[in-house]
Formats: C-alpha cells, structure tokens, sequence
C-alpha cells in the first residue's frame, strides 16, 4: 500500500500541474481549455528536435525545455489572440468547443510532421533515484514535485498580492466592472492562456520520462484525471487544484493497487467518476474553495 | 487513465501504426520463407500432434464447401509445393491423383501448391455483382487500413503500392493492371467500418482489412451485411462462424495466443512467469488461448495482470512483476503499450531475464537492445541483414523488394511493415492467379472454399482443409519466433520458422 502511495503522490503531482493550468484559463475565461494537455504534447515534439541526437540537434535538455516553453505559449497566446479574443462577446461553451478545435488541430499537425510512432525523451535528470517505501522516485519525478508545489505557491501567490493578479482575478469574477476600474483584460487574458500553456508544457516535460514514451495525442490521455483534480479544487482554487491532483494521483493508484489482476475492468476510472460525483454532490464549491455567501 | 474520444483513437492507432499494413495481407501470409526441406522435415515430425493439437475441438467444420472433411490426398502426402503441410488425422496415404492444382501450379507470384479438390465457386454473387471490380483490363481493390499513421514510418500509400506498381509493369495478372486504394480506418471499429463504406463506393473486387484485433470484427459483420469479399488480418475466432464473406489466411487471435503459450513453455520451463494481458474481448481469446495451455503445462504462472486498453501508468503491474520475481514476462498488448510498459519497467528498475512481446521493430526503436523475444505469423526484416534471409531461405525475395523500392519509391526507407506488404500482397497476386483469367468472386471464394493448401514463398503455407479452418475462412496455422539482437542496432531476428508447434 504504501508503494501505491508514493506512486499516488508522484503520478498526483502531474495531474496537478495540468489542473493548475485548467484552472488558471477557467478563473480568467470561464471557459474548460480541452487542449490544455495536448499543448504539452506538441511542446515535447520541439524539446524532441532539440534534444534528440539521432532525429534533432543533439542540444542539451535545458535548451531543448526552453524552446518547447517558448512554443508551448506561444501556441496558447496565438490562440487567445486569433479565437478567444475574437469570441469575447460569444457563449462560453463556444469557446470551448474552439479549443477542442485546437485539441484536434494539433493532434493533426503531429501526426502529419513527425507520424504516430513513439518516442522517447530523457528527464533532465538520469537515474533511478531513492527507493522508498520499494518503488524507485527518479529525480525527475521529485523534481517535478518540488515544482509543482512552487509553482502553485508562487502563482497563488501571485494572483492574491500583485495589482495584476488581483486583476486577473477581478476580471474572472466580473469583466466589466474589472474593465470599469482599469483592468487590462486583453492583457489579463493573454497572461493566463500564456500561462496556462508553459504549465501544460511543464507538466509535460516532467510526466513523460515516468510514462516512458510520448505520441501524439498522449498528454490529452491525462487530461480527464487533471480536469477531475481541478473540480476537486472547485475549478477556481489553484491550491485546491493542486491538491485535488493528488488525490486523484492517489486514488487512481491505490485502487489500482487494491485490484490488481481483478477481473473488474477500469477500476481507476470508476474510481476517479466516484470522486467526480461525491465531490459535485457534497461540496460543489471544491475541496478548499470558501462556500460561497 | 481516461481521456477524450480524439485521444483515445490516437491511442488505439498506437497498436496500429506498428504494423499499419501488416494488414493488407488476407490470403494467406504469414512468415518468411521457409527452407522447404528443413521446414517439411521439422514438420513433418510432428505432424498428427500438429493437427490435433491446434485444432478447435469446439470449431464447427463448417459452413462452407467440405470443409472440415479430409480432402483426398490432404495430408500424408502433401501437394506439391506445400511442405510441411500438416497431416489430416485419418486421411494419410489418400491418393493425389484428383486433386486439381489451379492457376499455373507455380504462378508468378512464386506460389505453389493446390487446392485440395476441384474448385467449385461459391455461391455468393450474382450476375454483375460477380465481377464487380475486375474488367478485362483492370482489377480493382480496396484496403482499410491506418493510414493515419502511416507517417510513422515514413510510409506513403505509394510506398504501400510498390508491390502493385511493380506488377503492373510488369503486364499485370493475366493482363489487368492492378489499381488498389486505402482508405484510413484511424485504427477503431467504426472508423474501419467507415472505411469500407467508402471503399464500397470505389466498386472493389474485394476488400482488404488491415491489422486491428478491433476493427476487423467489425468490419466482418459489415462485410457480411453488405455482402462483401473480404480479406482481413487477423481476428479472433468468436463471431468468425457462420460469415460467408470474409477470409483470412492467418491464424486467429487465439491461435496465437496459444502459440505464445506454446513458445513460453519451451523456452521458458523452469522460470517463473509473469503476463501482463489487454483487457478486451478482442485480445482476451489470445491470452486465454495462452494461459489454458501454460496450466495445462504446469508454468510457475506468479502474476496475471490484466491492463486497461487505454492505461498509461503501469506503475502497479510492473512492481507487483517484480516483487512477485517474474523472471520472463509474456506482453499481450501492442507493440506500442510493449514499449511504453518496459520503459516504465526500466524506470523502476525492473529488468527481467526475458520480455516476449509481439515482435515489431518500433519496440526496439524505443527501448533498444532490451533481451525480448516474441511469436509473430510473419517474417522478420532489417535493412542489411542479408545473411539471415539468406540463411531462412528469402534473400532472393528481399532483392526483389529492394530493387522495386530502390526504382520506385527511391528514397523510402524500407522497414518490417512495407517488407510484411509485400509479402501480403505477394500472396494476393498469388490467389488471383489461381483464379485464372475468367476469374470471378464467386471463383476467388471458391478457392478458399473448397480446399486450397498452398504456400507461397516467404508466406509460411496455408491450408483451408483443416477441421478448424473455420470451413476455409481461416487458413493460417504456422508460426515464427524471433528474438532481439543488436548486431547493428536493436532489431528482431528469425530464430525459427514455419511451425505449428512451439514446443
């Protein structure tokens, strides 16, 4: 069991990272970003090229993150500008239909430019790392923990204390009345899809040397799990949505674990639905969202 | 994991890409060549077991022409040009002399062999429908198969085509040019049955279903709906009674399966063994083929380990793999999943002494020079590895493909999927020559129909008289194994060839 909760933590950090980034576009836009994940996959392509000695440049790890960084905002930027920004004034669910459109779209433009073969892209970090509780935690994987917690603590941060976030914030709650009092929302709004895009592509770079290998499409494999840790977090807390990551991290191995070689089909799925449904039923608000007055 | 429809079929086409058009085949293919002599004495030997052992006790012989019936002179003496044929239990010493050979006995396609009895068509077509798809001039096919993913290897439908291209410039069958088109089936079932609704636009002669244990069940009940010839790769056994319109000249799912048990408990005896398993209705008959004959065997069996279809962490699997001290691990998943699971594997620090996967060459692409073994129904190929198709008997088929790719398609890099291409649509050509020229869909069912044994080189043979041919849909019985070497790079070599038994 421990081993399942150590796996938890670990997978948990992931799914939390992606749920931050969903968060973040939901608290600026009201709109789910379904291509959040899949902007992670199409960065690991470019960090791909970059790294890779046999298909790309042979360029160390640091710059082959840095350059699926650029790209992974840049595609989340240029998409506000061009679609979102132009669908201000639409439904929301419009919106996010959009995104699915962008989902697809780069799902395509991965198979079309480098086909549906798998790949494999080293951590920053080599190695096994220390064996607790007798699973093996790769650096890249402590590593991704450590980041994951700064990143939700500086970006909580961030949004409670500095005029901007605040203003990212009030534009959330009300974009006129934000707009009224001077919020910058264009610049509200390109800073959160921005964002939201170098966290996929974080949470990306750090998942795919615990999966093993990345093709197109696989970092939309976690999104589910990652939308399912952001409704923990009642989809406006990015704490909660941190944490929600690790429950479901957890939830998904223990159960796992727990019916290892049952004849029950998709156990963890099940499981993570449950959680999805206790969670709108008893505290819609999300796990450390204030209820609302 | 959990994942929207869009992912799921990019992760589906996973499976896929590894052998995309491994696919095409239908008629008959399966691995390379064998050494006629050898293949037959090594065979031959094992013979009557063979037959018994492989064959479905439950298996109706039939629904179609005599099947299931020993045809005179089936076994014991086999037809020419088909070694290692094995014997029909009761029908040894059956004189030859009525069996018709058809077509050319050796037709261009470098097929030899016969069938069983006089080919008597089937009775599935009327009038136009009859010839539909083929002219005085042409012959028209359609294939569906995951093109989508195609660009995985690299691989263009022109690049699949080489086979045809070449043939047609070569005057063609009986002089039709051969026009075949794909459709993409994005490697799911109702994408696949999609496909050949497009394909059915096209008028074919028949169609191709490429690989996907998923798809092709559906497209057989399709095919059976719209009354169309179909040749598939391989499927499982359940849902395979009783259809008139579809055919496969390799084992089922479940034979394999079986195979892999059979190759686990030679190989493998004394070791304690681990199987991780796909949970699917169309994967599940092959590890349950596997598994009944690994306890009838006694194996030390230490964990059984069902996986999801659209699992990605296999964090729970591999520890439980390895506390439990598997020494050999059997993957029944795709090769894709095969790649991810053993690099998870190595992530954890989990190394068996054995990995035995089905063995593609994307695999090793991945993990590189991993100690993994594998069952396949096909031949093994590496750019530049002559010596071993030298060795099994096909070097002189590889240089036919080479030279075909080399004038063109040059630039293409050839690989194990358009090498398995060939081979199929080698045997494709194969079938059509034994037609003959007036030849029909009434006559190409026919074929399968009413017996046919043949092999055509490097195709391992095929044989629709046997009880479990499932009344000539199903014709393939005989098996490769491979295993990884990194000579070069990390890539498969043919360690045994041809054989029904693995044991």
């Amino acid at each position: 069991m421990g081993q399942a909760l150590i796996s938890g933590v670990v997978v948990g950090g992931i799914y939390g990272l992606l749920a931050v980034g969903i968060v973040l576009v939901y608290k600026g836009a009201r709109i789910i970003n379904f291509a959040q994940a899949e902007i992670g996959t199409f960065s690991l392509y470019v960090a791909y090229f970059v790294i890779s000695e046999d298909e790309g440049l042979g360029l160390p790890w640091a710059l082959g993150a840095a350059a699926a960084l650029v790209v992974g905002g840049a595609i989340s930027l240029v998409f506000e500008r061009l679609v979102v920004r132009r669908m201000f004034g639409a439904d929301r669910l419009s919106v996010a239909v959009a995104t699915i459109g962008l989902l697809l779209l780069l799902v395509a433009v991965e198979l079309r430019a480098w086909g549906s073969g798998p790949r494999f892209l080293e951590g920053p970090i080599r190695g096994l790392g220390p064996k607790i509780l007798g699973i093996y935690v790769s650096p890249t994987q402590m590593l991704a923990l450590v980041a994951s917690l700064i990143i939700g603590v500086g970006l909580t941060a961030f949004l409670q204390r500095t005029d901007f976030g605040l203003g990212v914030l009030a534009a959330a709650e009300d974009p006129n009345a934000a707009r009224l009092v001077g919020v910058p929302l264009a610049r509200v709004s390109a800073f959160s899809w921005t964002i939201a895009g170098l966290l996929s592509v974080i949470a990306a770079l750090f998942v795919e040397p615990t999966l093993g290998i990345f093709f197109p499409g696989i970092m939309t494999l976690l999104f589910v799990p990652a939308l399912a840790a952001a409704l923990l977090g009642g989809l406006t807390s990015i704490g909660g949505a941190f944490v929600g990551g690790l429950v479901i991290g957890i939830v998904d191995q223990v159960v796992s674990y727990l019916f290892l070689g049952s004849q029950v089909p998709a156990t963890q799925i099940i499981a993570i639905f449950l959680v999805i449904m206790v969670v709108l039923l008893v505290r819609p608000q999300g796990v450390l969202a204030r209820r609302p007055s | 994991m959990v994942f929207g429809e869009a992912a799921y079929s990019v992760r589906r086409a996973r499976v896929t890409a590894l052998a995309l058009v491994l696919t095409i085949v239908a008629a008959g293919c399966s691995g390379s060549l064998p050494d006629k002599d050898n293949l037959a004495t090594e065979d031959r030997s094992e013979a009557a077991d063979s037959a018994a052992s492989l064959d479905d006790p439950n298996a109706a012989p039939t629904e179609g022409v005599d099947a299931g019936a020993p045809a005179p002179g089936a076994a014991g003496a086999p037809a020419p040009g088909t070694p290692g044929r094995p014997s029909q239990p009761g029908a040894a010493g059956s004189p030859t002399s009525e069996v018709a050979t058809t077509g050319s006995g050796t037709s261009s396609a470098g097929g030899t062999g016969s069938t069983a009895q006089p080919i008597r068509d089937a009775n599935l077509y009327s009038g136009a429908d009859n010839t539909r798809g083929i002219t005085q001039d042409q012959i028209v096919m359609c294939a569906h198969a995951a093109l989508i993913f195609a660009q995985a290897f690299d691989i263009r439908p022109e690049d699949l085509n080489v086979y045809w291209t070449d043939l047609n410039a070569r005057g063609g069958i009986f002089g039709r040019k051969v026009t075949m088109s794909f459709e993409d089936d994005v490697y799911s079932p109702s994408g696949a049955v999609t496909a050949a609704e497009k394909c059915k636009s096209k008028n074919p002669f028949l169609l191709l279903g490429g690989i996907g244990f998923d798809q092709i069940p559906a497209v057989r009940a399709w095919a059976e709906a719209n009354k169309m010839l179909y040749f598939h790769h391989m499927a499982v056994e359940a849902g395979m009674k009783g259809k008139e319109y579809s055919f496969t000249g390799l084992p089922s799912v479940d034979n394999m399966g079986r195979a892999f048990g059979e190759h686990l408990t030679a190989k493998y005896k004394d070791k304690k063994l681990g199987i991780v398993w796909r949970r699917s209705e169309n994967w599940e008959p092959g590890y349950r083929g596997g598994k009944t004959y690994l306890d009838g065997k006694g194996a030390q069996i230490v964990a059984d380990l069902p996986v999801n279809k659209d699992q990605s962490v296999f964090t729970q699997e591999i520890i439980a793999l390895r506390d439990r001290g598997a020494e050999v691990v059997w993957l029944w998943e795709n090769a894709l999943v095969a790649a991810e699971f053993i690099q998870q594997a190595k992530n954890q620090g989990f190394r068996p002494q054995k990995w035995v996967v089905f063995p593609f060459q994307t695999t090793l692409d991945v993990v590189g020079p991993e100690p993994i073994d594998g069952v396949a129904a096909w031949s093994a190929f590496t750019q530049g590895g002559f010596t071993e198709f030298e060795e099994h008997g096909y070097g002189a088929e590889i240089a036919r493909f080479e030279a075909a790719y080399a004038k063109y398609r040059p630039g293409v890099k050839t690989n194990d999927i358009l090498w398995q291409t060939w081979v199929g649509f080698k045997a494709m050509h194969d079938m059509f020559e034994r037609c003959g020229p007036q030849c029909t869909r009434n006559r190409m069912a026919g074929i399968m129909l009413s017996g046919l044994t043949a092999t055509v080189p490097p195709n391992c043979p095929v044989d629709y008289t046997r009880p479990n041919s499932f009344g000539g849909h199903l014709g393939g019985h005989a098996f490769f194994t491979m295993e990884a070497t990194d000579r070069n790079k990390a890539s498969f070599r043919t360690t045994s060839w041809c054989r029904e038994h693995l044991n």
